[in-house]
């Protein structure tokens, strides 16, 4: 199939998707009833339901772009560090973003009440876990630089892992722990209108990402080989590695941890666009949005209570993962 | 002006001494790398390819010092054919030629048009053009070698610098892939390439250097230096060498005992 309708094909899966995650809820909304509060956002002149305007825009908005940038943002950084690890089974946790900014989390959430206070600790501990991965690669330098910071990410996950399970079991058990155990499963009903100034950086960062497909071809390579086409890798890892880690810890403080995105999309988005990253990152980025998005459909009307969408995509993700692995057969 | 000159180039890891006051010009031709394993070989390449710098001496491509240029300016003008290829994504042979073309390029361009008018016309130099849409990992190593070689074409060097390109190929695809260097060499590439079979050497290489202990002890033409003399210091084995027909030369093992 030609790019461009890849490309088509995928935007109109996310589209349908928008429409789904505005009109379905609890308070359904007729499509026309829809595009007429869209329309009078944009200054048209029509009558509408209040409470629906308030619902579309106060509520389901928020956490549709939510959606959109966390499932973007975790598959476009899952498929660049799967190229520049130059490893098919590589997520975007490999360096401790994750478990540092849960253990952030946690730890604001016991210490502060304000929730930017909390917002604030997930986003240091994230680049402080990711910083302290990459102080042990560089500071043992010789050998693989791949496999150091594989190693490195190993070591400061158990560590922020382990600091996690310190503030869980120091936390109030009837208010606080409930609280990090829940957000710890992922979820997007937390996202308000302050998400759109998230929204900015972090699609910068997408774009950024899914713009340097044909250099993180190359990378994936190995280093020997992309230097003998020109590309300064450890320069480019450095750059891809600061955009996924930026991006990846700004989903946890919107989000909390939702899982497989970032492994599993960029492996079905290959059956159809082929390995390229020139056309796997851009799809991927839509792709996942798209998946994110209709996850958390799911997980606000399967059932008469919300199901935390981090376990939808686990439960996706694992048998998704496992036809894919059996399709692989060699390459990926 | 391609002329690769190296002067008193000296390398060690760490306390290791790996290359020692090694000096070496080398004109269009096609040059073969002897020597045993860890002899420096691969690090008097890598030196080349500008992924290690010189710790002593100096490397100068067309009277530029390499270790002045970027790797895309480099890359611009020496071409690396690595002996095997890693990569678990499964590229199609089109695209990993293209990926010569990367070093024209700034960051965030794509490849135009004339990118890939450029790989195919390099793929049909080599005879792999029917490979385009082929997936890379699922070739057979002369394929993926030629397909590499082709990429290097693709991406504008005349020195193309060559890991044991025929290790691991079966008899017929070394052939192939010894008169495909054979040509080029002959059209005014410059080929440097890393074997252990002085018989290719003597076969299509104008000229060999030799490595032992990190020391060049012998360069010249394959004809002159591939002596039983000169294979007893480098492998500790004894052979004579046999005159054929044509001017042709090989290496005959002494143990055969004639």
């Amino acid at each position: 199939m030609p790019y461009f309708a890849i490309l088509l094909l995928s935007l109109f899966a996310l589209l349908l998707g928008i429409v789904a995650s505005l009109s379905m809820g609890h308070y359904p909304i007729a499509a026309t009833e829809l595009f007429k509060i869209l329309g009078s956002v944009v200054g048209l002149d029509f009558t509408v339901d209040p409470i629906a305007h308030n619902i579309v825009l106060d509520i389901r908005m928020p956490r549709l772009i939510a959606g959109i940038i966390i499932g973007a943002a975790l598959a476009v950084s899952g498929a660049a560090f799967q190229s520049i690890f130059v490893n098919p089974l590589v997520s975007p946790g490999l360096l401790g973003v994750l478990a540092g900014a849960a253990f952030g989390a946690a730890l604001g959430m016991i210490l502060w009440e304000s929730w930017l206070a909390v917002q604030l600790s997930t986003l240091l501990f994230a680049l402080l876990a990711v910083g302290f991965t990459l102080f042990l690669a560089y500071s043992n330098k010789g050998g693989s630089m791949v496999l150091m910071l594989v190693i490195g990410g190993i070591i400061s996950s158990s560590l922020f892992t382990s600091l996690l399970s310190v503030t869980k079991y120091v936390a109030d058990p009837y208010d606080k722990l409930p609280a990090i155990v829940y957000w710890l499963m992922g979820s997007l009903a937390m996202a308000d209108t302050q998400v759109y100034w998230l929204a900015v950086p972090m699609l910068l960062g997408v774009v950024i990402l899914s713009s340097m497909g044909r250099l993180i071809d190359i990378a994936s390579l190995g280093d020997e080989e992309a230097r003998g086409l020109g590309v300064n890798v450890a320069r480019l890892r450095i750059i891809v590695i600061l955009a996924a880690t930026v991006i990846s810890a700004m989903t946890v403080v919107i989000g909390g941890l939702i899982g497989w995105i970032g492994l599993i999309i960029p492996h079905i988005v290959r059956f159809i666009t082929g390995p390229s990253n020139r056309r796997l990152l851009p799809v991927t980025a839509i792709i996942g949005a798209a998946f994110l998005v209709c996850a958390d459909l799911l997980s606000r009307n399967a059932m008469s209570v919300e199901i935390p969408v981090g376990i939808i995509t686990s439960l996706i993700g694992v048998p998704v993962f496992i036809f894919v692995l059996k399709r692989a057969k060699g390459a990926w | 002006m391609h002329d690769l000159i190296i002067q008193n180039v000296a390398f060690s890891y760490g306390k290791t001494p790996v290359l020692n006051n090694v000096n070496l010009t080398v004109r269009p031709g096609d040059v073969s790398l002897l020597g045993p394993n860890g002899s420096g070989k691969s690090t008097l390449m890598k030196l080349i390819l500008g992924i290690l710098k010189p710790q002593k001496g100096s490397i100068t491509l067309g009277g530029d010092e390499t270790s002045r240029l970027s790797s895309r300016e480099l890359a611009g003008r020496v071409a690396y054919v690595p002996q095997t290829n890693t990569s678990p994504f499964g590229y199609t042979g089109l695209e990993m030629v293209m990926m010569g073309r990367s070093v024209h390029r700034g960051i965030f361009a794509r490849y135009t048009k004339e990118d890939e008018e450029i790989a195919l016309h390099a793929m049909e130099r080599l005879g792999v053009a029917d490979l385009r849409e082929r997936i890379f990992t699922r070739l057979s190593g002369g394929q993926r070698q030629l397909l590499i070689l082709a990429r290097a074409i693709a991406q504008g060097a005349r020195l193309l610098i060559l890991d044991e390109p025929v290790t691991g190929l079966d008899y017929g695809n070394q052939l192939r892939l010894l008169e495909r260097i054979y040509e080029l060499a002959g059209e005014g590439y410059t080929f440097i390439k890393s074997t252990h079979f002085p018989d290719h050497s003597l076969l299509i290489s104008g000229r060999a250097v030799m490595l032992k202990d990190g020391v060049l002890f012998a360069d010249g033409g394959a004809q002159e230096v591939i002596t039983p003399e000169n294979i007893k210091t480098m492998y500790d084995v004894d052979i004579r060498i046999a005159d054929m027909e044509g001017g042709l030369r090989m290496c005959v093992p002494s143990f055969l005992g004639r």
